[in-house]
């Protein structure tokens, strides 16, 4: 059978068309859509790197801060390592007149002084082959300094002279306490037991070169 | 439950008639048919009183059968109206087909008032005749302004559809036929389709798959409205309503009775006219075309229902006129109640115009075999040729003036003419 067509041939065409535009028009949509989230997504995202972004710079803030505070410290500590060494190259000062006073402090009334000598003897010491080759500088190995006291002084018995000793061996920073002579001394009628002692004390610092 | 085999939704067939819209959508399921969705909508009374009014009203219909009809898309393949379509006769020489085109278009500038080069032009190759001893090929030409068919697809695109197809009457209506001729001697025969709409009805005559006469006759269903109102001084309405109420009554009654004779002999000139024009046709065909005759004539339309137009039709005509049942081979269990009562021939267009996408052909229902061909010559013994021709020069003689009435008759005036004149004839079947 023969099919006949009278549709106008223009009408195909313009639905064909129709279509198409609706086809363009949900995929724009689609587009502007997409793109909408992903504006969305990119404002987001944008605003929470900025979030981020302030707290880093808070953080960073706030760690300058503690690097200037470290960096005091750090010239601080180099400060004090420098006096340090100048000290340990030094020596600690010991005032004469405060160690006369606990010297004086030390001895019992009826004894007295009557010389009294004070020398800084510095002696290389002795390290084991494993600490000399961790030196900075093996060519200058570490000095031990002490301050040598001499004393010389009269005492009515040897009772009085063993105390002292024995106070002295008690302080802590008098060290090698030794009595080098005791002897009689005749002054006038009076007889005295008259001694000799020295003790030192140690100048160098712990740690120090 | 699971379908196997794959459905295919056909375009909705949308046909709009004078007093209703009906829409109908199919399926094909292997080779058979089933409605997916099927809506009747009648248009309102000043709807049907006023043409102007028809399209735009319908719109609004259609968009709300759509909505609420259960359909598939919204695609449709509808029939373009009869009063824009143009169809005229012409008998041409033996030509091949492929020059066919050409000669039928170089003929059709005369024979149409209008500039063809700007209408649709189709044809349809009815069949050899013979005219006097010369062989001539009878060609049906459909044709309809490009300016019409465009204001009426703008008003069908209005209607919320997408227009698949626009499809003549005629061609639509022998569809219904032609997809289901399956059996090769079903295709030597004769089938009579006759749709009796609410305006005007239509005779398609074609021999198995190719129709070869188309005819429409200004007599429907609103003609027996009219003559059952002049008779019993009722208004078209009621008249209508009086004719759709002795339809449905199938008890006697006596006082019913008396009505019905009433609005029998009412309308019983009117049925005889249309019986006549229908017996004219057959005798043209007849006489035109050699070969096997129709064994019966199948009305369809909604008015084919009709009791006493089928008994009238049937003393008259010389073979059976019977209800068709277009709706047979289709598993209708879809459509509303109401919309399957009686033989639903009113569904026969709608259906044809569901069928266009569709390929192949399609079997019965229920596996019975069909009745087989009428024998030739049961026809030719109703029918005395002779006179049958004397009958129609007759009508030739009246109908041979160049205003091409509408109530032509069924010979071309040009056939009676020397065979040494041009063999150009044209003779106008339908409506200009």
């Amino acid at each position: 059978m023969r099919e006949l067509e009278f549709l106008p041939e223009w009408y195909p065409e313009l639905h064909r068309r129709r279509r198409l535009l609706f086809l363009q028009i949900w995929a724009t949509l689609v587009l502007a859509g997409g793109l909408a989230f992903w504006l969305f997504l990119v404002n987001r995202n944008g605003a929470s790197a900025e979030r981020n972004l302030t707290e880093l710079q808070v953080k960073i803030v706030r760690s300058d801060e503690r690097l200037e505070k470290m960096e005091k410290l750090r010239q601080l500590k180099d400060q004090l390592q420098q006096q340090a060494q100048i000290q340990a190259k030094l020596g600690v000062h010991v005032e004469s007149a405060r160690l006369l006073s606990k010297v004086a402090a030390l001895m019992p009334p009826s004894m007295s002084l009557l010389d009294i000598g004070l020398e800084t003897e510095e002696i290389a010491t002795t390290l084991s082959p494993l600490a000399q080759a961790a030196l900075k500088d093996p060519k200058n190995p570490p000095l031990e300094r002490r301050l040598k006291t001499r004393l010389i002084g009269v005492a009515p018995t040897d009772v009085d002279v063993a105390n002292f000793i024995t106070e002295l061996t008690k302080v802590p920073f008098f060290d090698h306490v030794s009595m080098d002579y005791i002897r009689d001394r005749h002054d006038g009628k009076y007889v005295m037991r008259e001694f000799q002692l020295t003790f030192s004390v140690g100048l160098s610092l712990s740690g120090g070169t | 439950m699971i379908r196997f085999t794959r459905s295919k939704v056909q375009p909705i067939g949308l046909d709009i008639g004078h007093d209703s819209i009906k829409m109908l959508q199919l399926e094909v399921v292997a080779d058979t048919l089933a409605v997916v969705a099927a809506s009747c909508l009648q248009f309102p009374i000043e709807a049907r009183a006023d043409a102007a009014l028809r399209l735009p009203t319908a719109a609004g219909m259609v968009k709300r059968m759509l909505r609420e009809g259960g359909f598939s898309g919204r695609r449709v393949i509808t029939a373009i109206p009869r009063d824009i379509l143009h169809v005229k006769n012409l008998r041409l020489p033996m030509m091949p087909t492929a020059d066919l085109d050409a000669a039928v278009r170089f003929e059709a500038r005369n024979i149409f008032a209008f500039d063809t080069d700007e209408a649709r032009l189709h044809i349809i190759p009815a069949g050899e005749v013979r005219q006097g001893g010369d062989v001539l090929q009878e060609v049906i030409v459909l044709a309809a302004r490009n300016e019409d068919l465009s204001n009426y697809v703008e008003q069908l695109h209005r209607c919320g559809v997408i227009v698949d197809s626009l499809d003549a009457e005629p061609c639509a209506l022998y569809r219904g036929v032609d997809r289901f001729i399956r059996r090769r001697e079903d295709e030597q025969e004769v089938h009579v389709v006759v749709d009796v709409g609410m305006r005007r009805s239509q005779v398609v005559i074609g021999k198995g798959r190719e129709i070869s006469f188309f005819k429409p006759i200004d007599i429907g269903g609103l003609h027996l409205h009219e003559a059952i109102a002049q008779k019993l001084s009722i208004s078209v309405e009621e008249a209508k309503e009086l004719r759709r109420r002795l339809t449905e009554a199938s008890e006697p009654d006596e006082a019913r009775d008396s009505v019905r004779q009433a609005v029998f002999d009412a309308t019983r000139s009117v049925i005889e006219g249309l019986a006549r024009e229908i017996s004219l046709c057959l005798r043209y065909h007849s006489v035109t075309f050699r070969g096997h005759r129709p064994s019966r004539v199948r009305l369809v339309g909604g008015e084919a229902g009709d009791a006493q137009l089928l008994t009238t039709l049937n003393s008259i005509l010389p073979v059976t006129a019977e209800p068709g049942r277009p709706m047979l081979n289709v598993n209708s269990s879809r459509m509303k109640p109401s919309d399957r009562r009686g033989a639903m021939s009113e569904w026969a267009l709608a259906l044809a115009l569901g069928l266009k996408r569709t390929e192949g052909r399609f079997g019965i229902r229920d596996g019975k075999p069909r009745e087989g061909p009428a024998p030739i010559a049961s026809i030719a013994q109703t029918v005395d040729l002779g006179k049958a021709i004397q009958t129609l020069a007759v009508d030739d003689n009246t109908t041979t003036d160049n205003s091409g009435s509408k109530r032509a008759g069924y010979v071309p005036p040009e056939a009676l003419r020397p065979r040494h004149e041009p063999v150009r004839q044209a003779q106008e079947v339908g409506h200009a």
